[in-house]
């Protein structure tokens, strides 16, 4: 049944992630176009500069709908009119969840993956290449500096980073569901009772996370300063660099255990508190 | 079937109360429906009519007493049996017909395909059109007609014929009679007993929380000389 209801979710959603994606690697190519036409004949740098308007309009608006879209998916599927039928088919409700959870950070990442492309289609020309060169050349010293401070191994480092990304599109997705399930405890106002539930909800997870790094801290003697140890990163010794490195995956399993608490939250909405109106 | 499973009554609710917040909605209320039958839920609006059925679908969650359907509490398994129209427009706006045929027939291995594309030419609705562009009525059809086109056991259906046509209400009566399945129930809620009333076997009357009365259409007929339409105004007489 898990299947069936990612497939259906990708049905139900795929149509504005799709002309989304497909409008920005539209623009992305009509702007380049008008960029090398622009180079021959003066006039055209101005639908190139219409074109690239909405071509970053787009850009940044992929982003964010993407996640506007999820999030109304979620409400409107489950807790609005639809969850009358989406609340009773013969499914577990934390398959409902996950089906949507699954959907829901496929559309982000592809959203990411075309923003991505469209930046290459504009930037295929020998200086704008030259500049992402550069950039990658920085990220690299960076990244260089990090393991050095870290003393890791290079594949390890890049696989906890995306992890830790992954996870935080997971956990950021299952947090707006946790909240507009705690919205729903109210009897009224039950989109203010979601803001509010995500207030609330965000409070406890600083709570949480300051005394996790509090704890350790006190354990460890480290302090969790970035800038502090860029600035004395040729001082740190082989001690500090291993606790580093265990904060990084304790930081990693701490998300995991917000990610169950979220998901506990909606599950346990869903399955006892819900009241549709 | 075994004889053991036929002997259960097919719904049973059993010291049932429902509180929302400090309102008690159902006060300790308890009923059985059978194997076979049209059951019509009466009652004035605020008695609860609507509160048994989402209870009976998982939809809410009794504060106490026990609700069984065919023996199981609500949950993923008693959806496989019971079919479930609710009283409000609940199919996604953006679908097509023929996309909302498909998601039942996924989801519920008693959906007869052929059964809802009879019913869909009949009322003359075109499976490629989208749920917006149609209005009011004809979505009320199309849910009806996805609904009546499981084999299920137990048909709850609340104020299934509220916003349709006269000539579309006795279609969809007829409907009802002719599809469901034999050995299943249909428990339906409303207000309009008059025009269900030919349909019915047996009624519940709610009352402040209460079941004020559970008996057959023909008792009430013989014990009150009375139709089921005249005992509910007399019985409400406001």
């Amino acid at each position: 049944m898990l299947g069936k209801l990612i497939k259906h979710e990708f049905r139900a959603t795929g149509a504005w992630v799709a002309l989304l994606c497909a409008g920005v690697i539209v623009f992305a190519g009509l702007t380049r176009l008008f960029m090398l036409l622009a180079d021959m004949m003066e006039l055209f740098a101005i639908p190139m500069g219409i074109s690239m308007f909405f071509y970053v309009l787009l850009m940044i608006a992929s982003v964010v709908v993407v996640v506007v879209l999820n999030i109304r998916r979620f409400y409107k599927n489950v807790y609005g009119d639809e969850g009358y039928l989406t609340l009773t088919l013969p499914v577990s409700r934390w398959k409902i969840i996950v089906s949507k959870l699954l959907v829901g950070v496929t559309w982000s990442l592809l959203s990411g993956l075309c923003a991505l492309l469209s930046l290459l289609i504009i930037a295929s020309s020998q200086t704008l290449w030259q500049t992402l060169g550069e950039v990658m050349y920085y990220l690299g010293y960076a990244f260089d500096e990090i393991l050095y401070i870290l003393r890791m191994p290079a594949p390890l480092l890049i696989v906890e980073i995306v992890l830790m990304a992954v996870i935080s599109l997971f956990s950021g997705l299952l947090m707006c569901y946790a909240s507009i399930s705690l919205g729903q405890l109210f009897t009224g106002h039950r989109l203010l009772g979601s803001v509010i539930g995500y207030i609330g909800l965000n409070t406890v997870v600083q709570i949480i996370t300051s005394a996790f790094s509090f704890a350790l801290t006190l354990t460890q003697g480290v302090v969790l300063d970035f800038e502090e140890l860029l600035q004395y990163s040729r001082q740190i010794d082989g001690f500090t660099a291993f606790n580093l490195q265990v904060n990084i995956v304790l930081a990693i399993i701490l998300q995991l255990f917000l990610m169950a608490g979220y998901f506990t939250i909606s599950n346990a909405i869903m399955k006892k508190s819900v009241n549709l109106q | 079937m075994d004889d053991m499973t036929n002997e259960l009554p097919l719904l049973e609710f059993r010291n049932v109360v429902k509180n929302y917040g400090s309102k008690r909605v159902l006060d300790d209320i308890s009923f059985t429906i059978g194997r076979g039958g049209i059951v019509g839920l009466l009652g004035p609006n605020g008695s609860g009519k609507t509160t048994i059925i989402k209870l009976i679908n998982g939809l809410l969650v009794p504060n106490m007493g026990e609700i069984l359907i065919n023996g199981m509490p609500p949950s993923k398994d008693t959806a496989v049996i019971v079919s479930y129209l609710p009283e409000r427009n609940y199919l996604p706006d953006a679908s097509r017909v023929c996309d909302l045929v498909d998601f039942f027939a996924d989801f519920y291995r008693d959906f007869d395909r052929v059964k809802a594309s009879e019913m869909l030419t009949r009322l003359h609705i075109n499976p490629k059109d989208r749920m917006r562009t149609l209005s009011k009525g004809t979505k009320e059809k199309v849910q009806l007609i996805l609904v009546m086109s499981r084999r299920a056991l137990l048909y709850v259906l609340d104020e299934p014929i509220g916003g349709v046509d006269p000539a579309a209400r006795d279609y969809i009566l007829e409907t009802i009679l002719q599809n469901y399945n034999e050995s299943g129930s249909i428990l339906i809620s409303t207000h309009l007993i008059n025009d269900i009333e030919k349909v019915l076997d047996d009624v519940i009357f709610l009352s402040e929380g209460k079941a004020a009365l559970c008996a057959s259409v023909a008792s009430i007929r013989e014990k009150h000389n009375m139709t089921v339409d005249e005992l509910f105004r007399e019985v409400y007489r406001c």
